[in-house]
């Protein structure tokens, strides 16, 4: 029961914290997002679209946008779960955020994952081939714009 | 014992084909060097390349292995440092394979070997019963106390000597917040030798932290030995948390009596020269956060010892050592540490003036 009411306030906490950080984006597509147990590619294409391209509406412009800017790969089905290491490389490259050595060299999302766990941003036991639910990928994003505010890369 | 862990290799790699592993390892290579007079000093090279896989079960587990291979001077050893499946059922926790563990002490026991933990825990109680047989380590990489001549260390470059044969048990019952954030742990070490009796080894050990005032805790320990006589080791630790620059303030001290051994190799001295045994080590130390990429820390340390001409504790060194290392992106660090042994009881063979040092750099993929 603690635990539940905890949960609600944590979710409720985030949400104005969102609310303020990510206000080109709709409360809806916010309030969607908490519920997810399995972030979608174009769900998560539409957080990290708009916050390049504000005026971009729908979760399957916002996709072409992601393939057409290199975000996310060609090959992403717009309905298909995405892993916590594809949700980390999406981030690095959306804020531009810099990688460690292997990051630079690869690109890959294996070391976008390493490098958002290494700032601590995911979790030290997180699986990177697990899906990840839309209230992390929402902690996930609000790090990450608070670092890119905060003048840090 | 052999066929198991054989047959247990397999499966691994088996259950590997079935499922996408995730992995990731570590190369770093360190140039240590040392000297014990003014004008000669002698470096070394050693080269370390670390793998390691894991494989979530579910919400209930996972496997994990990790391996090495390491090169220094004419010396090289490949060696499987951790092959371990993970259960959680509920607040019961069940470890089994070839891991790391440690009694309450932390100096006593604290090596890798392969055997099972099952652990049980909750906010007011944790319980736990580790049970594990040390012979089948690669003597090149763990280090036992000698005793009575049974260890020898791992010559021949290439071959690979296993360790002495011990079926370790421990029993650990624990409070970990029982009042004021005070943690409590008693346990129970017992290391059987199936050859000779009189090489088996026992301990018990009490253990207390906790916060004392605001940023300020302490840690305590008592050990008991028996190692056919009764030995007796206790340590003491103060750390203050400033709150500025990540920094830390501590004071420790360690005495080990006449009688008293540890199982794994160590001791206070730099150069190795004295193990926990009728020795007292006093130390005191700070270590701060410069510049959000390198962490600084320094520790002296004043030793008394037992001296080989009447057995008597006297004065024996002061030590220092100052360490740093530099991260300035996440998977590449610097690591620079220089230290200084100056005797005090200049009589003393035991103790000579010393010098050491090491760079190293370590990558991680």
């Amino acid at each position: 029961m603690r635990s539940n009411k905890k949960n609600i306030v944590a979710v409720f906490g985030l949400f104005l914290l969102l609310a303020v950080k990510i206000n080109a984006q709709s409360a809806d597509a916010v309030s969607e997002m908490i519920a997810t147990p399995a972030v979608r590619f174009s769900q998560a294409a539409y957080f990290m679209a708009t916050a390049i391209e504000p005026s971009i509406e729908t979760e399957a412009e916002a996709l072409a946008f992601c393939v057409e800017n290199e975000l996310c790969t060609r090959s992403a089905h717009p309905d298909a779960p995405m892993t916590v290491s594809e949700f980390a490389g999406m981030c690095m490259r959306t804020y531009g955020l810099k990688g460690g050595i292997m990051y630079a060299i690869t690109k890959a999302n294996h070391y976008a994952f390493r490098e958002l766990q290494a700032k601590g941003f995911i979790s030290k036991t997180a699986d990177p081939r697990s899906t990840i639910s839309g209230s992390n990928a929402l902690i996930i994003i609000t790090e990450c714009i608070t670092l890119v505010e905060g003048g840090g890369r | 014992m052999k066929k198991t862990v054989t047959v247990l290799c397999i499966l691994f790699c088996s259950i590997s084909v079935l499922f996408a592993f995730d992995g990731g390892g570590t190369l770093s290579d360190t140039v240590d060097f040392y000297s014990t007079t003014p004008v000669t000093v002698e470096f070394s090279n050693s080269f370390v390349f670390t793998t390691w896989i894991r494989q979530p079960l579910g919400k209930v587990g996972s496997l994990t292995a990790e391996g090495n291979y390491k090169n220094a001077g004419k010396k090289s050893t490949l060696d499987v440092t951790l092959l371990k499946a993970t259960m959680n059922f509920g607040p019961v926790k069940l470890e089994a394979g070839r891991f790391g563990f440690a009694d309450a002490s932390g100096i006593i026991y604290n090596m890798t070997a392969d055997g099972a933990n099952i652990s049980f825990g909750s906010r007011f109680l944790a319980a736990s019963l580790y049970g594990a047989y040390t012979g089948l380590m690669n003597s090149n990489s763990v280090s036992f106390t000698e005793l009575q001549g049974t260890y020898v260390a791992g010559t021949s470059p290439y071959e690979i000597q296993a360790t002495p044969k011990y079926i370790t048990g421990i029993a650990r019952l624990a409070s970990p917040s029982l009042f004021f954030g005070q943690s409590l742990t008693l346990d129970g070490l017992a290391l059987v030798s199936p050859d000779k009796k009189e090489q088996n080894r026992y301990y018990g050990t009490f253990a207390m932290n906790g916060p004392i005032v605001r940023k300020l805790y302490y840690t305590l320990s008592g050990s008991l030995s028996y190692i056919n006589k009764p030995g007796f080791m206790g340590k003491g630790s103060i750390v203050w948390y400033p709150g500025i620059l990540s920094a830390s303030l501590s004071m420790a001290a360690t005495y080990a009596g006449k009688n008293f051994s540890t199982v794994v190799a160590g001791g206070p001295s730099l150069n190795g020269a004295l193990g926990w045994k009728h020795v007292v080590d006093a130390q005191v130390g700070i270590s701060a956060k410069l510049a959000s990429v390198t962490v600084l820390s320094i520790t002296g340390d004043l030793i008394a010892a037992e001296n080989e001409i009447d057995s008597k504790m006297t004065m024996h060194s002061f030590q220092y050592k100052i360490a740093s290392i530099i991260q300035s992106v996440s998977d590449l660090s610097i690591s620079v540490s220089v230290g200084q042994v100056i005797p005090i009881n200049k009589k003393s063979s035991s103790v000579s003036p010393y010098l050491t040092g090491s760079v190293g750099v370590a990558l991680a993929f």
